[in-house]
């Protein structure tokens, strides 16, 4: 089969190489151009505000990218990169017990853009993003709004929410009660550029 | 009657005293709750339903159930479901209710059966989140990320995103003018038509104005305003025909998202996901309604009653917030000293405490307090009366000090002590320029001039009393009529009526059972309504009264104070509660929930009216009564929940005939009224078997052995003992007759019988002609064989061959007369037979040719061809053979020369034959040929079978059918 061909005509297979040989740089081209902004080193930080303790962490390994064509968009998180935390022991609870990260490594929020935003020009917006949070292998529909700042071609996004530890079926012993919070304040700040 | 003119004695500055009051006191008495599942949180509500026949259905995370006011019964889906969870619910013209299912999948019911919509084109793989029905009958499905399916007859049009739809997650759906249907999504507003498998979609987003993007919630205002309520901004409003929005209100919004919205006349209810229950008034803007412990609110539901139902996660919500509201909290303390409630033209309550008047005025959730001390008033005088005339002048009357007139704004105050003959004042009622007091002393009027504005003027009275014609000088209650008439509620003397100059008097005379009238008022038809001490209320047409006591409902007979609310209802105070009269029906309800726990004020003046609501005193505050202009029924829903026969349920909508042994029927019924469902009773009969109405308070009732006939089950559901009004269901149906009782099968019977008998009859009627024929013919056979015997001539012969014997043989001789008598023995013992074996019919003729032989010598022959055991199987009439050898000896000359051979044999296994050659004799003997004929005719009764009989080649032969039984 294959010596018939060299001296023939070039089988479709052949031509769709060569279609994607050529175009594949422009492809590419047009990808950056098409409008994903994307960031490798977004910071996320929460708090546990509990009554006999607070508890901190951040992470500088969030991950995120923004479709502006589709309008869509997703975050993601490896459980494992945040540090912080009162002790080493507490970040393994955290890790181990909790969170567990090695069946759930990471936490992911993507979905949709809600509002019609320039990001052509600079300015700031504030944004609602909907879309299935994932923490802890329970994913949640959750809208969650943004503060967007666009400037010199890069997207700055800032928002703060909450996590209900309920939501995401991350039981709190009793012992533990006073010590750890519900309610988890989750901040972000990330800047995204065009890729 | 005269009239005089007087000023007010003096006139006093007051210093009112101002007190704020917050308003936080809970009501928990407006809410009842209905939780879905006995355990908290483990079921959630998805979807409400308010069916065409009243029911409530319920959706949620575990299936679908009905709720009718007590109990939410479940309605059993097939198992195969892959997910009972269900996000949507609705019900279309046809009064299917579609179910949609967080799986995507579609169903609906149907007479309470369940059907899977399947199709051949793609169906939904994401929660349904909303139903409706467009104008030409298709289902419009929403869904939470794949768009829109629109379901006509077999075939699914997908309408998304890429149609030019906003979004693909739709929250809902509105049918709105010209058959297009508004479609809330994630990303903006979609106006969607389908026409011809075309779609033509018109989509608003926040660049078009929409405030928000997310549009969770579309109602309609009217043909052109749509009502929009978002995720973050609130509501506001969209025209349809322009294309533009109006959203003024968005900037107030600060309660977070919009689950839904109720529109309520002028106002609404928006139901948020966190702040509970805003409402929303155009010139009030928004405010938070009380709603207890509820802040979620996932939808609202209004059922025929007019009450409003909130969802809560797991918990159903009957509120009558709307209807019934405790405006003003106060103490049993207070309360005790409260006489008088008076809604004044301004907004404000009225309300009295020993020496003082107090104003109430409301603002938002927050009341503010006005005290009026009255001066030259000790603290245990009371206050009894109040009224606001044409002027905004407030009307003080009081026990023992007469008449003060308050003017509010200026804080001024006089008293009329002396104009009357007595200090203690009843009641202060009017209208327009007339203002009427009664008082312990007699009745006057003030006809007011516009000088009265200003109170230090002078004011012209005409005073009425016993003499004048009211009948009593005590009058309760004055009420002016539509028609200007005025009306005496007095004690003791009945109803008074002052029209065109001249008092008539209506009292037990007159049929009343009372004469102690406590209060009048008027409904919207013109008749007049008053109560009684003891004997309930009274309703008077102009001609007759009616009278409206236990029997109707009416708990406590005495009924303090009668008022006509909003929609014209009329409402009742007594000590025991609270009752409104649907005056064309008349009908009664309870309109103080059992729950509320407040003790109501029976003081006559302790209830007041505007044309917004009645306000009544309790020991809690003072309620404000406002009735829904939504209430469509005021009494009960009977319905037929389920018909059994013998315990099993059945589809009663298609059976009606039953058969005689289907006879064991049952009945579940219901009234439904979810303001009152433990207060439902019923009353059914069955026609055909009941010959009065039954009473019962259970829902089932169970008729074992029915008798065959017509039924009509009725059953009609009161919330009293009242039944007149009830609402009835029916259910007509017949048990038949067994069919060994129904006319046809009697008649034929009868026919059958009758037909069976006149066979049998023929039957035996042609067996006896049979057999007498057959006995004449054997008695002829036997008479015609002894004939021949007794023949003189055989005799003759016989003789003289046993004469030679003698003289040649003796013992041959002896032999001879041996044989002679056998013979004559055999006929003898075989007459009475029909049929004999041939062997026994050879032995008779073999006596006979013994007889013969010694006449004829050789010349007589006689040879037989049948072996033994025929000869013992095959019968024969008896002397057949005898009566042919006769016949074939009497007919042929026999001779040396011409001897006689007759011979006998076997033919075909058909035949016996008899067979003789022919020697025709000189002279003929004279016979009857009786012989032959009846040897025939004994086989046709016999056999049935034919003789054959030939005479040809010089051979006489005789064919006798083989007989092979014996008869």
């Amino acid at each position: 089969m294959g010596g018939n061909t060299l001296n023939n005509e070039p089988t479709p297979m052949v031509k769709l190489t060569w279609i994607l040989v050529c175009f594949l740089p422009l492809l590419h081209l047009l990808s950056s151009e098409s409008g994903i902004y994307s960031t490798n080193t977004g910071a996320i930080q929460f708090r546990s505000e509990a009554p006999l303790e607070l508890i901190r962490a951040s992470s500088k390994e969030l991950k995120g990218a923004i479709d502006i064509k589709k309008k869509t968009f997703v975050f993601r998180l490896r459980i494992r990169s945040f540090e912080g935390f009162n002790s080493p022991l507490q970040r393994e609870h955290f890790n181990e017990n909790y969170l567990e990260s090695n069946k759930f490594p990471e936490a992911i929020f993507s979905g949709k853009l809600i509002e019609e935003i320039d990001f052509k020009n600079d300015g700031s917006f504030s944004m609602r993003a909907k879309g299935k949070l994932s923490v802890h292998g329970i994913e949640q529909e959750r809208i969650i709004r943004a503060d967007i700042k666009i400037k010199n071609g890069v997207i700055e996004v800032r928002s703060n929410f909450t996590i209900l530890l309920s939501d995401h079926n991350i039981p709190i012993p009793k012992v533990v009660s006073e010590k750890l919070a519900n309610e988890i304040k989750v901040g972000i700040l990330a800047e995204l550029v065009a890729r | 009657m005269k009239k005089i003119s007087r000023y007010i004695r003096f006139v006093l500055i007051l210093i009112a005293s101002l007190q704020l009051s917050a308003y936080s006191k809970a009501q928990s008495w407006q809410f009842k709750a209905f939780e879905l599942s006995e355990e908290p949180g483990s079921a959630r509500i998805q979807a409400t339903l308010k069916s065409n026949n009243g029911y409530i259905y319920i959706g949620s995370d575990q299936g679908l159930s009905r709720f009718d006011g007590m109990n939410f019964n479940p309605i059993f889906l097939p198992e195969k479901l892959e997910s009972i969870s269900i996000t949507s619910l609705f019900e279309d013209s046809e009064s299917k209710i579609w179910i949609g299912f967080q799986n995507g999948s579609i169903g609906w019911l149907e007479q309470d059966k369940f059907y899977l919509y399947q199709s051949e084109d793609s169906l939904p793989a994401v929660d349904i989140t909303f139903i409706t029905e467009d104008a030409i009958g298709r289902i419009w499905v929403a869904t939470g990320g794949e768009g829109i399916y629109v379901i006509a007859n077999n075939v699914v049009t997908h309408i998304n995103s890429s149609d030019g739809l906003a979004d693909d997650f739709v929250y809902t759906l509105l049918l709105v003018k010209d058959n297009a249907i508004a479609s809330g999504t994630d990303r903006g507003l979609s106006i969607c038509r389908l026409e011809n498998e075309k779609k033509n979609i018109k989509t608003f987003g926040t660049l078009q104005g929409l405030p928000d993007n997310i549009v969770r919630v579309i109602k309609k205002q009217n043909d052109d305003w749509l009502w929009l309520g978002f995720h973050d901004k609130g509501i506001c409003r969209f025209n349809i025909s322009t294309g533009s929005f109006d959203a003024s209100m968005v900037s107030s919004w600060k309660y977070g998202q919009v689950n839904d919205v109720l529109t309520l006349g002028t106002k609404m209810w928006i139901g948020t996901e966190k702040q509970g229950v805003i409402t929303y008034s155009p010139s009030n803007m928004f405010s938070r309604t009380f709603t207890g412990n509820f802040n979620k609110i996932s939808s609202f539901l209004r059922d025929r009653e007019g009450n409003i139902w909130i969802t809560n996660p797991n918990t159903l919500v009957r509120t009558i917030v709307e209807q019934l509201k405790l405006i003003i909290p106060y103490d049993e303390a207070f309360a005790k000293n409260v006489h008088a409630i008076l809604p004044d033209s301004k907004g404000n309550i009225w309300t009295t405490q020993k020496n003082k008047v107090i104003c109430f005025t409301i603002q938002a959730k927050e009341f503010h307090k006005k005290v009026f001390t009255i001066p030259g008033m000790d603290k245990v005088t009371d206050i009894t009366s109040l009224y606001e005339d044409v002027f905004g002048n407030i009307w003080i009357g009081t026990m023992g000090r007469g008449l003060y007139i308050l003017n509010p704004t200026a804080g001024t105050i006089g008293n009329m002590k002396g104009f009357l003959r007595n200090g203690s004042i009843l009641s202060i009622s009017g209208k327009g320029n007339d203002v009427w007091i009664t008082s312990l002393g007699g009745v006057i009027k003030c006809r007011l001039k516009n000088e009265n504005a200003n109170i230090s003027s002078s004011y012209t009275l005409t005073n009425y009393n016993y003499i004048s014609g009211i009948g009593s000088d005590f009058v309760y209650d004055i009420f002016i009529d539509s028609r200007n008439r005025v009306w005496f509620a007095t004690d003791g003397k009945g109803l008074s009526v002052y029209e065109n100059n001249k008092f008539t008097t209506y009292s037990e005379k007159n049929g009343l059972k009372s004469n102690v009238i406590y209060s009048v008022t008027e409904d919207r038809l013109g008749n007049i309504w008053f109560s009684t001490l003891n004997a309930g209320l009274y309703r008077f047409d102009g001609k007759s009264f009616e009278n409206f006591s236990k029997e109707q409902g009416i708990m406590d007979l005495n009924v303090s104070s009668l008022t006509t609310d909003n929609s014209g209802n009329i409402i009742c105070v007594t000590a025991k509660g609270i009752y409104a009269i649907e005056p064309s029906k008349k009908v009664l309800f309870n309109i103080s929930p059992e729950s509320a726990g407040f003790k109501v004020n029976n003081d006559l003046n302790s209830t007041g009216s505007n044309r917004q609501a009645v306000f009544i005193s309790t020991s809690q505050g003072i309620l404000a009564y406002h009735a829904t202009v939504y209430k469509t029924i005021f009494q009960p829903t009977t319905l037929i929940d389920k018909i059994s026969l013998y315990l099993n349920e059945i589809d009663y909508s298609s059976i009606r005939e039953f058969s005689y042994n289907q006879n064991n029927l049952s009945f579940s019924f219901l009234g439904l009224y979810y303001s009152d469902a433990d207060k439902v009773q019923y009353q059914y009969k069955l026609d055909g078997y009941n010959s009065e109405w039954v009473f019962t308070k259970d829902r089932f009732v169970n008729f074992p052995n029915l008798a065959p006939g017509n039924y009509v089950f009725r059953v009609r559901s009161s919330l009293t003992r009242n039944f007149n009004n009830a609402i009835e269901a029916k259910y007509a149906f017949s048990v038949a007759k067994p069919f060994w009782k129904t006319y046809w099968f009697i008649i034929s019977a009868i026919l059958m019988i009758g037909g069976l008998l006149f066979y049998l009859m023929k039957l035996r009627e042609r067996s006896l002609k049979k057999w007498d024929s057959l006995e004449k013919d054997k008695i002829q056979a036997q008479y015609e064989t002894l004939k021949s015997q007794v023949n003189p001539h055989f005799l003759f012969n016989s003789f003289n061959t046993l004469i030679n014997m003698i003289e040649e043989d003796q013992d041959k001789a002896v032999d001879y007369v041996q044989h002679l008598s056998d013979f004559y023995r055999n006929i003898i013992s075989y007459r009475e037979n029909d049929l004999i074996t041939l062997e026994e019919e050879l032995k008779l003729i073999q006596n006979y040719f013994f007889i013969q032989e010694k006449r004829f010598g050789n010349t007589l022959q006689f040879e037989q061809n049948i072996n033994s055991e025929e000869l013992r199987n095959y019968f024969i009439p008896v002397l057949t053979l005898q009566l042919l050898a006769e016949n074939a000896v009497k007919h042929n000359a026999i001779s040396q020369n011409t001897p006689l051979v007759l011979s006998m044999y076997m033919e075909n296994d058909r035949y016996i034959v008899i067979k003789n050659n022919i020697n025709q004799k000189m002279h003929k003997e004279p016979g009857t040929g009786l012989g032959l004929q009846n040897v025939i005719h004994r086989y046709k009764l016999l056999s049935n079978k034919e003789v054959l009989i030939t005479n040809e080649n010089d051979h006489f032969t005789v064919y006798l059918p083989l007989i092979k039984e014996a008869v």
